[in-house]
């Protein structure tokens, strides 16, 4: 790493010297996700220079690991036939990649400068909704026709293998382009000549419609254990591919997406360093917001039971130990259900099981609790007084109680409410927990001080 | 016509039951072996070993390898030693190797005793890796040629040891002292002339993973990299194993959820929400409660300390709530934030000075909106405050969520700068500091300006 800023100076050195072999070896050598890493800051004109005397091929995979705004540079100054040159080597998934990154007036010229087969694809796959398979898919796929023999699968393997996204997996199609099947390159390798591929295919086949959203696919490509899967049209025709590859970004981006709703934040497209201010408050505001104001509700609590609190003034020592853990305890249940229907399709079926769990956790978690708290305050805050000590310990365990059912429902209930239980159960959970928490607080309380 | 076929759960049942052989057999070449295992969790031990009797064996150890984990124990359990020979032979290693290590060690003896001599070397050695390490996700069945072989050679190695492999897409070449000098993909084989060498043909910048990477890490270079296949060599780059980019699907959905339940101050579990059971359930989360209730002290040594203020000013306590939740979501929202960003690899420590002056603007800009709408809130709905007091619990936010943003962001980068788990260490101690931090700057305000 320490000789890379070497690198990048001898890499500018080379372009000014016209050192094209130095330079081309230098690409041959180094890994393309380093060595885009390296041409990302070039200047706009040592850029240009560089992509005019590389190989096509090797121009169009750096592409495809550029940084969107280097793309940018690139596309709006290179001539439209260097520019269609480099279009023709890119896969279909990647080029899909690159446009979707694009401002418009940079699209037209892309499209413009397209033969018109490129064209017809790229108009197909802009056409496609945002995150559906069908955006995400590449059309560069192995087909053969179910009437086959493995001789011409195996032609027809390496008709199409070299462009192709994977070889590994093979789709079957009927006289449509409807399919029929999958069979693994391995099973086509290993078998005699003269065998029919419809006697070998598997027609257990997974597969997503282009509508699909893309979690459909990441979905059953994990549940399935499998590293691609095809993507059909509405007729049943095979259109294109989602390999494992695809998926680990689709899974990533979803996952960010869920960890900043429970943190009562608003996904944000891209990196924290990468996005400005104002869009990280406006990310993170409205649910400040919301919350702050619900906060009133706890407020009220309090302010009804104001006589309560002059009696007994150490009564409020307590409202934050109690808040705090009954907010943490509500986030711990709701994050494992939550977590629970996204990955294992958990819904309000299994409503009981999670009542009849939260509560048994419930009363062990609060007994522990109870104890630990009763010695904790007759021991650190002997003014308080035992009789006390033993009333919070007692609304500590009746509060976890309520927190847990409430986390382990609310994002059942939201589900059943056709909502996204991540970014409405997980932040409204602390806020109404609480407030229930003070609730029990003070009745208990009053209880308690009736009876001494 | 493809379909995504369903069995029906009654059928199954019904045909185990009545122990029709073909018909089950039928089955099993019918649908797809995840979905069928699936419905295997339900069948009582006599029934699923009936099943693995009559089954073809390749077929039954698949089927083995996608039952739950208890499942499999109490097959294994009952199985007599030739029918676990028989069972490991149809075995990828890595999958029994996965299986082993949750074993009870008597079990694991019995497994081990069964297994051909190559294999339990090959198992053994995976089980001396780490837990979560490259080497312990790898699998050893992969193909491996010479840099020497002509292509003719090669693809004859390949179909000898591609019927075992795991994957046979990309092809690793090695020297006499089995370090890893190349790769090659399958295609770039099938497609050369035969006489051609395979030295001539491979790519010599290979990416490889240490035995030692953590699981993070792999998961990490898949995708930098965009590879289906990495190879795993040693300290002395002796080719050891690959690992495949599906595992990495497996390992990216279970750190995610990792994550989710330390920032949820849950101690990771193994299982899913089902199959946890309420002891394990319970142990996972009582540690951080208590560890919070009791830090919670700190909150009930300020209040006890500004008890005075409390009785004589009783419009502070009812804005308690509000105070301490809007500072604890502020918080949680910054320090999220951060988490994901680091454990992405998007934030490093050297971006603290970054961060920090980030989250200062945000909470600038943030706190003043909330400082504005919340004197208005205090003026609509609690009228009978004295200006003061409003001024005063509104100053109270905009200080708090400048302090809590700037926690947030510096906590988790304090964790990993300590080598701390960022995740585990900064997000439930955050609303526990952030709380105390509030109720200072909230007392202070107050006994400073509003006369008593």
């Amino acid at each position: 790493v320490s000789n890379l800023f070497d690198t990048y100076k001898d890499l500018v050195f080379s372009l000014e010297l016209k050192e094209y072999k130095k330079i081309r070896s230098f690409f041959d050598e180094t890994n393309i996700v380093d060595a885009a890493a390296l041409v990302d800051p070039l200047p706009t004109e040592a850029l240009l220079h560089l992509f005019k005397i590389i190989r096509k091929e090797l121009g169009a995979e750096l592409l495809t690991y550029l940084d969107p705004t280097t793309v940018e540079r690139l596309t709006s100054h290179l001539q439209p036939e260097t520019l269609h040159k480099l279009l023709e080597e890119l896969y279909s998934d990647d080029l899909n990649e690159i446009l979707s990154e694009l401002p418009d007036e940079l699209v037209m010229k892309v499209l413009n400068s397209a033969s018109p087969e490129l064209r017809s694809e790229i108009n197909q796959f802009l056409s496609y909704e945002p995150n559906s398979c069908g955006s995400i898919m590449s059309t560069d796929i192995i087909t053969l026709r179910h009437n086959y023999t493995v001789e011409q699968a195996m032609r027809a393997i390496q008709r199409q293998g070299r462009v192709a996204e994977t070889i590994n997996w093979c789709y079957v199609i009927d006289d449509k382009r409807r399919l029929i099947g999958v069979i693994e390159l391995k099973d086509v390798l290993f078998a005699a000549d003269d065998l029919s591929i419809r006697d070998l295919m598997d027609t257990d086949v997974q597969y997503v419609y282009t509508q699909d959203d893309q979690e459909e696919a990441a979905k059953l490509i994990s549940r399935y254990d499998i590293t691609a899967i095809p993507v059909i049209d509405r007729s049943h025709a095979i259109v294109g591919i989602i390999t494992v590859d695809d998926i680990l970004d689709v899974v990533e981006e979803e996952a960010t997406e869920d960890i900043h709703k429970m943190a009562a934040i608003t996904p944000l497209e891209d990196s924290y360093l990468k996005t400005d201010i104002k869009t990280i408050v406006k990310s993170r505001l409205p649910w400040l917001l919301i919350l702050m104001i619900s906060a009133t509700l706890t407020g009220s609590v309090i302010s009804s039971n104001r006589d309560l609190l002059v009696i007994l003034p150490s009564l409020a020592i307590f409202i934050p130990m109690l808040m705090d853990t009954a907010g943490n305890a509500g986030s711990q249940a709701a994050a494992m259900v939550i977590r629970g229907i996204i990955i294992d399709d958990m819904g309000l079926k299994d409503a009981l099981s999670i009542i009849y769990k939260e509560l048994s956790v419930s009363i062990l978690m609060g007994l522990i609790l109870f104890v630990i708290n009763t010695l904790r305050i007759g021991l650190f805050m002997p003014d308080v007084g035992w009789w006390i000590a033993f009333m919070v310990s007692f609304t500590v365990l009746i509060v976890i109680t309520l927190a847990n059912l409430v986390g382990g429902l609310l994002p059942l209930i939201a589900v059943w409410l056709k909502l996204d239980p991540a970014a409405m159960a997980a932040p409204l959970i602390t806020t109404l927990v609480d407030a229930l928490a003070l609730i029990a607080y003070f009745a208990i309380a009053t209880q308690f001080l009736r009876l001494i | 016509m493809p379909r995504r076929k369903k069995i029906n759960k009654k059928v199954f049942i019904a045909l185990i039951a009545a122990r029709k052989v073909s018909e089950i057999r039928a089955l099993f070449e019918f649908y797809n072996i995840i979905d069928l295992a699936t419905l295997c969790e339900d069948l009582n031990l006599e029934a699923l070993l009936m099943l693995f009797k009559v089954l073809r064996k390749d077929i039954g150890a698949e089927l083995f390898t996608y039952l739950s984990f208890n499942k499999q124990q109490e097959v294994i359990e009952a199985f007599s030693g030739p029918e676990i020979k028989r069972m490991l032979e149809n075995l990828y290693s890595d999958d029994i190797v996965e299986f082993i290590d949750e074993l009870p060690s008597n079990l694991a003896t019995k497994i081990l005793r069964h297994a051909s001599e190559d294999q339990r070397a090959d198992i053994n050695l995976l089980l001396s890796y780490p837990e979560d390490s490259a080497g312990s996700m790898m699998t050893v069945d992969f193909v491996e040629l010479k840099r020497t072989d002509s292509v003719k050679r090669a693809i004859n190695r390949v179909k000898q040891q591609g019927r075992v492999a795991e994957t046979i897409t990309n092809c690793y070449i090695v020297d006499e002292n089995r370090s890893l000098v190349g790769s090659i993909r399958l295609r770039d084989i099938l497609f050369a002339e035969e006489d051609e060498i395979i030295e001539d043909l491979m790519e010599t910048d290979v990416i490889a993973l240490l035995t030692s990477d953590d699981q993070e890490q792999v998961a990490n270079t898949f995708k930098k990299y965009d590879y289906n296949v990495l190879p795993v060599v040693n300290n002395e780059f002796k080719l050891m194993g690959v690992i495949t980019v599906d595992d990495v699907l497996d390992v990216m959905y279970e750190e995610t959820t990792e994550d989710m339940q330390k920032i949820a101050a849950i101690q990771p579990t193994d299982g899913s929400y089902k199959e946890t059971n309420i002891l394990e359930m319970t142990k996972s989360r009582i540690v951080w409660l208590v560890v919070l209730m009791v830090s919670a002290t700190f909150t009930g040594f300020i209040l006890q300390g500004y008890e005075e203020a409390l009785t004589y000013i009783p419009a502070l306590a009812i804005s308690l709530p509000m105070i301490m939740s809007t500072a604890g979501n502020a918080g949680s929202q910054a320090s999220i934030m951060v988490i994901r960003e680091i454990a992405l690899e998007e934030v490093k420590l050297t971006d603290l000075w970054k961060v920090m002056v980030k989250e200062l603007k945000i909470a600038l800009v943030i706190g003043l909106i909330l400082f504005v709408i919340n004197v208005l809130r205090l003026m609509i709905f609690n009228p009978e405050n004295s200006i003061q007091v409003d001024l005063v619990i509104s100053l109270t936010i905009f200080v708090t969520v400048l302090l809590a943003k700037a926690t947030g962001g510096l906590l988790p980068l304090l964790a990993l700068a300590i080598k701390q788990d960022p995740a585990a260490m900064a997000s439930p101690l955050i609303t526990t500091i952030v709380d105390a931090l509030a109720l200072l700057v909230y007392f202070n305000l107050a006994i400073r300006f509003i006369p008593i």
